[in-house]
């Protein structure tokens, strides 16, 4: 049933390897899990290699030319071999733009929620096992964080980047901006879900017996209550990961998110929307197709990963 | 020689808040509570739900500070001991707790909740040398080592007991505070647990604070037994002198409640209820249930003292 590698030297080498070995053996078994994992894998390799992948590099301006806007899918009357996808409205080949999109949508996806677990899975389970004051200060900092909308947070975090960093640095910092937004806007669910889950875990006896054993509080919060408490995390992150690129997009769409001359794939389907009702569907389509595959594919995954994660299921 | 426990009038109080516009109140679960185990006894503490056993248990463990009183560990004075002290007296005492099914955590492999003890406290033991315990210990408590390697998932109740006894054992303490180990298991395993931990005592020479609710049990592997009520010890003496010639109106009744095979007569439950914990009654706590209650019972509580072989704390008793 267990590999050997336990037996022969139970260092904490061989425990992660072993929880990988785990996590892929869950994913062999379900067929679902399967295919969602090589959908993702492939997509997450297109999108990290889309420099080589992509037949043009849409981020080049010179490259563009408006006579070559709003190009139809090849297979389509107009349609030309070179744009299999077509173009959009500035004469980007739609397949490059959508691989180039999806690298910054999964970045900022992926490094938001990761953020965003960090710091609320580390105040939920210190509010949840100080309780008191302590529990009373963090549950009241996230009330009044949830009473302001993620679009506003983002909004106020990038009015003071804006202000506080010289104009040269912006740029570069749009990213960062976006993903300490996203994740200001998000650590709350994280912190209340490990809390609530903290509170239930915290009275049982296996905590208690770590106490009896003389294990400090932070190590007891580390090692027996952090493994206990992160299955409901893992989904909620992977779900999340989905909303913190549409919260990318939205945010792009108001001029707070990456620049207009780099879309991702929210500002592609938000630029698609305008010639929607123009007859050119191709350029919301696609890149909403895209993002629909890549979402379900990593929600996918991630009920494979909890499930392989939790021994009590195997 | 220093006894191994020693409580002098240890107290709990736990302050309740009970709402916006009304006071705290406070329940007294430990109310003065004096104890003593000697190296290699049983002390059976038995009582009803809400009468303090576990509060003892927490205590006695140091998972809990008394908010009053002494407790001494090997003649040290808990309260006053500084880190290195009390590091040290948590590996003379350990515990095994109620429900086997919550004490192990569901995520950790067997040799690695067995190992976590000296991890922790034997901090220079290599990996190999903590499996090899881990080994032993499970071969103490009757299982294989094929055992290491699964998961608490994988073991029946009684197993996850045994488990979590040699849990307990890892760190060789001299006292095991058991709080109910057997009340979550079948009745046909409670005995093998129950004669695993004599055996133990009888191999190692470890004393047991042993909670229970079950008079049987108590029959069964006690020295000495406390009679817990309301926080309270009302009764303590050695099992046959408690068995046979019961001094406390509440023992009597309990003894008498305790279902046998063979009845000879109707048990009379207590009349009543056990008295809100928060609005503890003046007196003796057992005086609105007790057949022989007199005025001076309802005014004065009633102190501890020596009647014959026995401690009891009742004013008519003797």
């Amino acid at each position: 049933m267990r590999g050997g590698a336990l037996a022969g030297s139970p260092s904490t080498n061989a425990l992660v390897a072993l929880w990988r070995s785990e996590a892929v053996r869950a994913l062999r078994r379900s067929k679902v899990a399967a295919v969602a994992a090589i959908v993702l894998v492939l997509a997450v390799g297109a999108a990290a290699f889309a420099s080589w992948v992509a037949p043009y590099d849409p981020y080049d301006l010179r490259s563009l030319d408006l006579a070559n806007a709003l190009v139809p899918p090849a297979w389509l009357d107009g349609g030309r071999t070179t744009y299999w996808l077509g173009t959009d409205d500035q004469g980007r080949d739609l397949w490059s733009a959508i691989l180039y999109g999806a690298r910054i949508s999964l970045a900022v996806g992926i490094a938001s929620v990761a953020l965003a677990v960090a710091i609320g899975v580390a105040l939920g389970l210190v509010a949840g096992y100080a309780g008191g004051r302590v529990d009373a200060l963090i549950m009241r900092v996230a009330d009044v964080q949830l009473s302001f909308p993620a679009i506003l947070i983002a909004l106020l975090i990038d009015g003071v980047a804006r202000a506080a960093l010289p104009q040269a640095a912006q740029s570069h910092a749009a990213l960062a901006v976006l993903v300490v937004s996203i994740a200001a806007a998000n650590w709350v669910q994280y912190a209340r879900s490990v809390r609530s889950s903290t509170l239930v875990e915290k009275r049982r006896e296996y905590v208690q017996a770590a106490r009896v054993i003389g294990i400090r509080p932070m190590t007891i919060m580390r090692r027996h209550l952090l493994p206990n408490v992160l299955g409901p995390v893992v989904v909620l992150a992977t779900i999340n990961v989905a909303t913190a690129i549409i919260t990318e997009a939205t945010l792009s769409f108001l001029g707070v998110g990456v620049p207009v001359t780099e879309p991702s794939l929210g500002s592609l389907i938000r630029i698609g929307n305008d010639f929607l009702f123009s007859g050119e569907w191709w350029i919301t389509i696609f890149p909403g197709t895209a993002l629909v595959v890549l979402v379900l594919a990593i929600n996918l995954v991630g009920d494979a990963l909890r499930d392989a994660l939790d021994p009590r299921a195997r | 020689m220093t006894l191994l426990v020693e409580a002098q009038d240890l107290a709990r109080h736990y302050t309740v808040r009970r709402g916006l516009w009304r006071s705290p109140g406070t329940v007294r679960a430990l109310d003065g509570v004096s104890l003593a185990i000697a190296g290699g006894t049983t002390l059976a503490v038995v009582g009803e739900s809400g009468s303090g056993k576990s509060t003892l248990a927490r205590a006695v463990t140091m998972i809990e500070a008394p908010t009053a009183g002494t407790l001494r560990i090997d003649g040290v004075d808990v309260g006053q001991a500084d880190r290195a002290a009390l590091a040290r007296l948590r590996t003379r005492v350990q515990m095994v707790f109620q429900n086997p099914y919550a004490s192990l955590n569901p995520r950790k492999s067997i040799a690695a909740l067995l190992g976590e003890p000296l991890a922790i406290q034997r901090a220079t033991l290599s990996a190999r040398a903590r499996r090899t315990a881990a080994r032993e210990a499970l071969a103490r408590v009757g299982l294989g080592s094929a055992a290491l390697d699964r998961y608490p998932h994988m073991f029946s109740g009684g197993q996850r007991q045994r488990i979590a006894i040699a849990r307990a054992l890892m760190l060789a303490p001299a006292l095991v505070v058991a709080d109910e180990p057997v009340a979550a298991l079948d009745v046909s395993i409670q005995a093998q647990v129950l004669n695993l931990l004599m055996d133990l005592k009888d191999s190692s020479g470890i004393a047991y604070l042993f909670i229970t609710h079950n008079l049987e049990v108590v029959r069964h592997i006690a020295d000495e037994v406390a009679v817990m009520y309301f926080g309270r010890i009302v009764e303590r003496a050695a099992k046959r002198t408690l068995f046979e010639a019961p001094r406390h109106p509440y023992t009597q009744v309990l003894l008498a409640a305790t279902p046998t095979l063979a009845p000879r007569r109707t048990p009379t439950p207590p009349r009543g209820e056990p008295p809100s914990p928060l609005a503890p009654p003046a007196g003796c706590a057992f005086h609105g249930r007790c057949p022989l209650a007199v005025d001076r019972c309802r005014v004065e509580v009633p102190a501890l003292r020596q009647v014959g072989e026995t401690w009891v704390a009742c004013h008519l008793a003797g």
